[in-house]
């Protein structure tokens, strides 16, 4: 999906929209990247198959989703950092999570960014830098929720807390 | 020199931890290994010195394996609690029980004299010496034991170091212990007794040093931390308003995020710009964005499902 550069401008709706739809994601005490991904495929009903895109010229781009027949596939570009890559990844999972999430899921008086229809074009959520599609208001509006989104499940996930060792012997 | 270097290392460790680690067991167990350690002299202060402050009557010894025993009963219980086995944590009176042993023979020891590295070599015959160093050395080796079977089922960089340092002390402890059995009951020359009375040392102190290099391991990767989240965070500060950097270390620390979250956030920011090219970091500042990326993507491990 689109360049993630935008994410930290998030203004308190989107932040309170992307807490609302990390914390109600049904995931363990202790979870890992494969829960959140078990995760999001039983909310959106179908397998995930990742993979990586090699020598693509995906700059500002996070990956790619598409709907294949029996399966989501989610790409990512092969030459990016593994922590550049985990947080593209889970930056896919967030897009259907937002497509996905049951209404209640969005706090009183904000709305599900504006989905494409399942046979649109727009379904395949290949957002290149300067593509007309990243000038879209809803499209925008999703991208910073679901960077929001992303970086709060790292958080959730402890991806990057501090270890047992450091809380109890640092 | 061994002593000495363990115990500046110790000194160094308590200090930096004491404003945010009091109340936790592992530093007690600095403390007390600190303590320890510092009964076999501090700077301008040799043992003669300090055991007269007791009353010099041998007190320094006790002092010694006292602590020493509880610095491994704090380590071992700051273990439990980390790896999750709160039932295996060992009660305070275990700690007071143990020293408790040890004290009784050593207060039944006829002339203690004053304070010596020869001190139980030279009184070996009694058997309230033999009964003391033995209860002592049991008590030390089976606390480490304990420990040992509890760090060996994760294996982390600081848990590598711990384990090979207790590991050298407990083959110290089964040795000492042997030499004692030997020398006390065996029918063995002076020369024997004189010539293996040191012979546990080398394995005991290369066990503390290595151990606490477990400590100093956490340590250096918290500042590692503190300053690479710092660094990153003011490279992407460049790229928005003037307080950013402020704000998010703000935001850090009101919500307690630790300072790997807050360089991953900065450094997928600053990656974002340099693959579109927004920005561009000079010569230096790519060798050190990639040491941080670089240590970022190990700490994750592999994430492909």
């Amino acid at each position: 999906m689109r360049g993630r550069r935008q994410g930290q401008a998030a203004h308190e709706p989107i932040a309170a929209i992307a807490a609302a739809l990390v914390w109600r994601t049904p995931l363990p005490d202790v979870a890992e990247f494969d829960d959140l991904c078990n995760a999001v495929s039983a909310l959106y009903g179908r397998r995930l198959v990742f993979d990586e895109i090699k020598d693509a010229s995906l700059r500002a781009t996070t990956g790619i989703l598409f709907e294949a027949e029996t399966f989501t596939g989610i790409l990512v570009p092969a030459d990016d950092s593994n922590y550049y890559s985990f947080l593209s990844r889970t930056h896919e999972l967030c897009h259907l999570i937002v497509r996905s999430a049951p209404e209640d899921w969005f706090p009183p008086g904000t709305a599900r960014p504006h989905q494409p229809a399942p046979d649109s074009r727009l379904f395949l959520r290949l957002c290149p830098r300067n593509s007309s599609e990243s000038n879209d208001a809803e499209s925008v509006r999703e991208e910073l929720i679901v960077e929001e989104m992303a970086r709060m499940f790292t958080r959730r996930l402890s991806a990057y807390a501090d270890t047992t060792e450091e809380e109890h012997f640092g | 020199m061994i002593q000495s270097a363990c115990l500046l290392i110790l000194i160094v460790a308590v200090a930096f931890r004491a404003r945010r680690s009091y109340r936790k067991p592992a530093w007690w167990a600095t403390v007390f290994g600190m303590v320890s350690l510092a009964t076999y002299g501090v700077i301008a202060a040799p043992p003669a010195v300090l055991d007269g402050l007791l009353g010099d009557r041998n007190l320094l010894t006790l002092v010694r394996d006292a602590s020493a025993v509880a610095a491994m009963w704090s380590f071992h219980n700051a273990v439990a609690a980390e790896r999750g086995f709160e039932r295996r944590r060992l009660p305070w009176w275990s700690v007071v029980a143990a020293i408790v042993a040890f004290t009784i023979p050593f207060l039944l020891i006829a002339n203690p004299g004053h304070t010596s590295p020869r001190f139980v070599l030279d009184r070996l015959d009694q058997p309230a010496v033999w009964l003391f160093a033995t209860l002592y050395t049991a008590v030390m080796g089976i606390i480490t034991a304990l420990t040992i079977r509890m760090l060996a089922e994760r294996r982390t960089m600081p848990t590598m170091f711990w384990v090979t340092g207790l590991s050298l002390m407990l083959v110290s402890d089964v040795v000492e212990v042997l030499y004692l059995l030997v020398a006390h009951f065996g029918p063995v020359s002076a020369v024997f007794r004189e010539h293996y009375y040191y012979v546990a040392e080398v394995p005991f102190f290369s066990g503390i040093f290595i151990a606490v290099a477990g400590f100093i391991w956490i340590l250096g990767a918290r500042v590692f931390w503190w300053a690479a989240a710092r660094w990153t965070v003011s490279v992407d500060a460049r790229g928005h308003g003037p307080d950013y950097r402020a704000n998010r270390v703000a935001l850090a620390t009101a919500r307690r995020w630790s300072n790997r979250q807050l360089a991953f956030d900065s450094a997928a920011n600053i990656r974002d710009r340099v693959k579109v090219g927004l920005q561009e970091l000079p010569a230096g500042e790519r060798i050190l964005f990639a040491v941080v990326e670089h240590t970022l993507s190990n700490k994750l491990g592999e994430v492909t499902p």
